[in-house]
């Protein structure tokens, strides 16, 4: 989680697991168990992915319940697009024929026997694209306090005035490795540094206190509507070329994401992160479903891939 | 701003100055005279000579035939003085003119001031009653022993009183106003309080509601965790002030959070009192002269906080002879040592407390690479010095730490020696990790009585608290080794200078003013990364948070007004300014408390105060943790503001026996807390904007009966109350139970002295569970298209916060004390056991699943888990000398 609350905390428990002991209570639950739980990704021009359970209460062992006998109508630019019934034996099913566009206001109701218990809403957005690259190489002292070379990104983006927008930035190395049974693909998505302060507000308050990745997620409330050199640097070692590796690539992705995808995505890694810690209250998962819970959303991927020595 | 401080030298001047020292300019003047002994007409006309002030008199004041002056040089009135000090006169200024006049003794006004201390120690009595009998009037020692009461001429009969003490007589036939020390003996053990012909002034007098004075002497017999007595603890056992949570010294007052309690060591603000995350308090009672805590009706002396005031006073020394403590606890060893530096001038106290597992952990051989060590210590120090009769100096140092730390890597490593090929050296490497966080806290005060009407302190201090991580890192690269030092620390860092002063008025009024500044320094979190190869290269980097300023400023005016025998009414104005980045708050805040005495020994009282609040912890669990950060206001998020009003009706039984009724109600602006689906540790976005600023309402009734002496003391109190808050972003705008809103709490301290020479005692505490948020139900949550992998799992919804409540607390804990004379002086083998019969309080809720070996079928439940659930002994040895 944190690397200095991972320091507290031991003296915390151990201060006082020495003596404590856990017993099972009885206590009465609300019981609201039951409601929808919609998740659609939809991305322009492709296929899209719905999966649709709902919620149980806290105290049953399984994650969901399936839900029976719905159906789903889509709502395109605020006219019924399709309706689709959903097979609730599959925890994902995917319509094929389902498309939409960038820019496309999407809505879905769910229908449970016929009886509207659900909607969402969404925006497709257009990708932003990334204009340039630039890459160059140092030696220099790393935030780990070592000597190291460095391995410098820049990557250049025209960022939309007009609408706030929400981004997640990955990078992602494939190592393709020749062995006596075939080859092999290895891919990893590289711990993005924390090095463009306008992006990942690294100079505000106890930003130094914990190191959560937030897996390279960032709004434009710094660079809205400018053209900006996304600054990122890395310790070369992570690009090490294993001896046995015979191709490598980098895949460069800007996601642009709703605004509801942000927040659900910040808030579930905060959960993972808390998980367990029951010092903590329960991290609320922001929703976009009314009446139900999930996330129902539009983003798009621009991507650049090239080879690296 | 400009309008601000102009109102405020308003108050000043017009106040204390006008009233004043306009009047007092001809006989202040100072003269040199070369006669210094004859009759009175011979000194007055040689003294009228030398001042160039006419001195005019009648033949009816007494003209002594010979005095002597004993010095050259002083003010006009100090001569008139000495040539009338058999006589009853009185000044009077007209123009350039002083007209001497005879008064009767028994209708003229003098102020009796001075100090009341103890006959043994000379360490001030703080808060200790004076009363005339004759007149009915009476008062009180302020924070630094000091008095001044207003009395006719002629004899007098004094009664002085504290609790702990015998009450004392004092005869004076007073001529003019007079300058005494009064010295109080302290009570042998189980002697009853005397009862005097007339009740003396006490709590039931006093005109403020809401306050608790607890006696050093019970707080020290409370039993307590590990042996260890603590202040804040014994506050939580009183009505109005929740725990939090069970063994932790969270305060939680009336419903505020822990960042609303103004806690002061000697005029200071300490902003983290926790060893051991809370388990421990910082203040040593070793050390402590008086504690009170007001939890309403405050005083106008007092702001900055919503909640309530934790006033800790520390001894100045023993005045008389050197001597001290030795304690030694399972945790930690103390001791203490005070006395005199120069004899009835300058003393010393000096105290130090420290947990020593570390210690006897490296005292063991081990051949462990790696290990583990955690200490906390205390150190205060106090000097006080009596410049003159009416000046007094004090220096404050308290400074005290926790500190974890773990080795690891521990390696020998061979290098050459810089520019040769052959030299090698064999050096040991040990990385250690060390992480702390600790308070250091400095004041200077110089008390000065200007005159029996004025009493002056002037303040300067210091307060700092830091959170603080060093790990140093050894690494072999290229041919070389280098060591890294990564840095990271935060906190809160002031500087305060203050003037507060008394003004004792001839109708019995005692006005407080007072005037400050204090320059916040806020550290939100700075890394810095110093690296050091071995070929002597250095690099230092820092980054992170940019460090927050905030400059505060306050000024009070209050006045303690007896209206009538039986109606007095302490009532004033509390103003303060914050400036933060471009924009400057200010608050105006009346303070109003009123006393009626229904019979002499049952008084109602009637309090309100306005509160504001420009700082703020944020907080990131349900205990308090050394990393929490203290944050001022800024441009976007206003100041927390209350008010706060209150009933009281008050019984004493008998002089050291109270029985307390109070009802409250209480409502918070602009709260500070974060939004639904933020969180302390996302820092992906901007702080401030997580933020959220919202309502808080509290009320309730308090019930105590405390019995603060006697064979039999202790307290037993109730609380029923209901916090509740709303916010526009938390719990879709719903008002939800405030976080230690509990409704009924209920404490009960005995302690019985079973001979001169041993006591025991019993706490025993039952109330309400605690509101929890707990959540009720979950769904499927996938991972997320664009997700690192293996995050699929489910997702957790909580319906409503803090909807659920804890099972109900109790516990109880007792000890026993057992004193003997011995050679080396006395000796006290402290014994008690912590939760007697093992009640297993809910410390926090979880969910876990449960496995069956036999079927594989998998259930799940809600588990508490308990901290201390079996009773835990506890034993002490302490030598006084």
């Amino acid at each position: 989680m944190t690397n200095i609350t991972h320091r507290i905390l031991p003296i915390l428990m151990g201060a006082i697991l020495w003596g404590g002991c856990e017993k099972e209570i009885d206590f009465d639950l609300k019981s609201s168990a039951g409601k929808p739980v919609v998740y659609a990704f939809m991305q322009p021009d492709s296929a899209v992915t719905i999966s649709v359970t709902k919620s149980v209460s806290t105290l049953t062992p399984s994650n969901f319940a399936p839900i029976d006998n719905a159906t789903i109508h889509f709502y395109k630019n605020g006219t019924l697009h399709r309706v689709l019934s959903y097979n609730g034996a599959q925890q994902w099913n995917n319509y094929p024929t389902l498309r939409f566009a960038g820019g496309d206001t999407v809505a879905i109701t769910l229908f449970e026997n016929e009886k509207e218990i659900a909607v969402a809403g969404t925006y497709i957005p257009h990708p932003v694209q990334i204009e340039k690259i630039d890459t160059f190489s140092e030696t220099r002292i790393g935030d780990d306090g070592f000597w190291a070379a460095h391995i410098n990104l820049g990557l250049t983006i025209d960022e939309p005035a007009e609408t706030n927008d929400y981004y997640q930035l990955q990078i992602i190395q494939t190592t393709k490795t020749q062995t006596s049974s075939g080859t092999t693909v290895q891919t990893d998505t590289l711990t993005l540094p924390q090095t463009d302060n306008q992006i990942f507000n690294t100079n505000q308050t106890s930003v130094s206190l914990t190191d959560i990745d937030f897996e390279g997620l960032f709004t434009d409330a710094n660079i809205n509507g400018k053209q900006h050199r996304i600054r990122l640097s890395f310790n070369a070692t992570q690009f090490r070329k294993p001896t046995t590796a015979h191709s490598r690539q980098l895949d460069i992705r800007l996601y642009r994401l709703s605004e509801a995808y942000y927040n659900y995505y910040k808030a579930q890694i905060i959960a993972t992160a808390l998980n367990g810690l029951s010092i903590f209250d329960p991290v609320e998962i922001p929703t976009n479903v009314s009446n139900g819970y999930g996330l129902v959303t539009g983003y798009a991927t621009s991507s650049i891939i090239f080879d690296i020595q | 701003m400009t309008n601000l401080l102009k109102i405020i030298f308003l108050f000043f001047f017009l106040a204390l100055a006008g009233h004043q020292a306009a009047s007092q300019q001809l006989l202040d003047r100072i003269v040199e005279v070369s006669k210094t002994s004859g009759s009175a007409e011979q000194l007055l006309l040689h003294l009228e000579e030398q001042s160039e002030v006419v001195l005019s008199y009648s033949n009816q004041v007494c003209l002594p035939n010979r005095i002597i002056f004993n010095k050259q040089k002083g003010s006009i009135k100090f001569f008139l003085d000495q040539i009338f000090e058999t006589c009853q006169v009185e000044y009077i200024e007209r123009n350039n003119k002083i007209v001497i006049i005879p008064v009767k003794s028994g209708n003229r006004e003098f102020h009796i001031n001075g100090y009341i201390i103890d006959h043994d120690t000379g360490e001030p009595l703080i808060g200790a009653n004076l009363f005339d009998f004759h007149a009915n009037k009476g008062t009180s020692t302020n924070n630094f022993g000091y008095f001044s009461l207003p009395l006719n001429g002629g004899q007098i009969t004094l009664g002085s009183s504290y609790i702990g003490y015998n009450t004392s007589l004092t005869q004076l036939n007073v001529k003019r106003d007079t300058l005494i020390t009064i010295r109080l003996k302290p009570m042998p053990a189980l002697q009853e309080i005397s009862v005097l012909g007339k009740p003396i002034m006490s709590d039931i007098q006093r005109s403020g509601s809401g306050i608790i004075d607890i006696p050093v002497a019970q707080i020290k017999n409370i039993p307590s965790f590990m042996g260890e007595p603590d202040i804040i603890k014994a506050m939580q056992l009183f009505p109005g002030i929740q725990s939090g949570n069970e063994g932790f010294s969270g305060l939680y007052v009336r419903g505020g959070s822990s960042d609303q309690n103004l806690i002061l060591l000697d005029d200071v603000p300490v902003y983290n009192m926790e060893h051991l995350l809370g388990l421990f308090t910082i203040f040593n009672p070793d050390v402590v002269n008086k504690v009170s805590l007001i939890k309403g009706g405050f005083p106008a002396q007092y702001g900055g906080r919503l909640s309530s005031v934790v006033d800790i006073r520390t001894y100045d020394g023993n005045q008389q002879q050197l001597n001290g403590s030795v304690g030694i606890g399972i945790l930690s060893s103390k001791f203490s040592l005070n006395g005199p530096l120069w004899k009835g001038r300058t003393t010393f106290s000096i105290s130090g407390r420290r947990t020593y597992y570390d210690l006897i952990q490296k005292a063991i051989p081990n051949d462990r690479l790696t290990s583990g060590s955690y200490f906390f210590y205390d150190l205060n120090a106090k000097l006080t010095h009596t410049l003159t009769r009416k000046d007094r100096l004090y220096v404050s140092i308290y400074n005290g730490s926790d500190d974890v730390s773990s080795k690891y890597n521990f390696k020998d490593i061979t290098q050459s020696i810089i520019n040769t090929d052959y030299d090698l050296t064999t050096s040991q490497l040990n990385d250690e990790v060390v992480t702390g966080w600790g308070n250091t806290v400095v004041s200077g005060r110089w008390n000065h009585i200007v005159n029996e009407k004025i009493f002056t302190n002037l303040t300067t201090s210091f307060s700092d608290y830091r959170f603080y991580n060093q790990q140093q890192q050894s690494n072999y690269q290229n041919n070389d080794w280098s060591t890294i030092n990564l840095e990271y620390f935060s906190g809160i860092r002031d500087f305060t200078a203050k003037v507060d002063i008394d003004y004792y008025s001839s109708q019995g009024n005692t006005l407080k003013a007072g005037v400050g500044f204090t320059r916040h320094q806020f550290y939100p979190g700075i890394n810095v990364v110093k690296t050091e190869l071995s070929s002597n290269e250095k690099r230092d980097t820092t980054y992170g948070g940019q460090i927050i300023m905030g400059n505060e400023l306050h000024a009070y005016l209050q006045d303690d007004i007896t209206l009538t025998p039986t109606l007095k009414v302490n009532t004033g104005i509390h103003m303060s300014m914050f400036q933060t980045g471009k924009r400057t708050y200010h608050s105006i805040e009346p303070r109003l408390n009123a006393r009626l005495l229904l019979t002499p020994t049952v008084s109602l009282k009637a309090s309100y105060s306005a509160m504001t609040q420009y700082i703020h912890l944020l907080s990131s669990a349900m205990v308090s943790l050394p990393t929490d950060l203290w944050m001022p206001v800024t441009e976007q998020i206003e100041p927390m503001k209350a008010w706060q009003t209150s009933m009281s009706a008050e019984w004493q039984i008998r002089p050291e026996f109270n029985l307390t009724a109070e009802v409250y109600y209480k409502e918070t602006n602009n709260l500070i807390d974060y939004k639904d689906n933020q969180n302390y540790f996302d820092t992906s976005s901007d702080w401030i904007s997580k933020l959220t600023s919202g309502f808080g309402r509290s009320y309730g009734l308090e019930l105590l009966l405390h019995r603060k002496m006697g064979d039999w003391s202790g307290w037993v109190g109730y609380t029923l109350s209901k916090s509740v808050n709303r916010f526009d972003d938390i719990n879709q705008g719903n008002p939800f139970r405030a976080n230690n809103d509990r409704r009924h709490d209920a404490a009960l301290f005995l302690s019985y002295l079973l001979s001169p020479n041993a006591d025991i005692s019993m706490t025993w505490a039952i109330g309400s569970g605690k509101p929890v948020t707990l959540a009720d139900e979950k769904y499927f949550a996938p991972s997320l298209p664009t997700a690192s992998p293996n995050t699929s799992g489910y997702a957790e919804h909580y319906s409503e916060r803090n909807s659920y409540t804890m099972p109900i607390y109790h516990r109880m804990d007792i000890g026993a004390n057992f004193r003997k004379k011995i050679k080396l002086g006395e000796r006290t083998i402290s014994v008690g056991i912590m939760n007697v019969y093992g009640r297993q309080n809910a410390f926090f809720l979880f969910y876990a699943d449960n496995i069956n070996k036999n079927t594989g079928e998998v259930t799940r439940s809600l588990k508490q888990f308990s901290l201390f659930p079996i009773p835990l002994p506890y034993v002490r040895y302490t030598l006084k000398f």
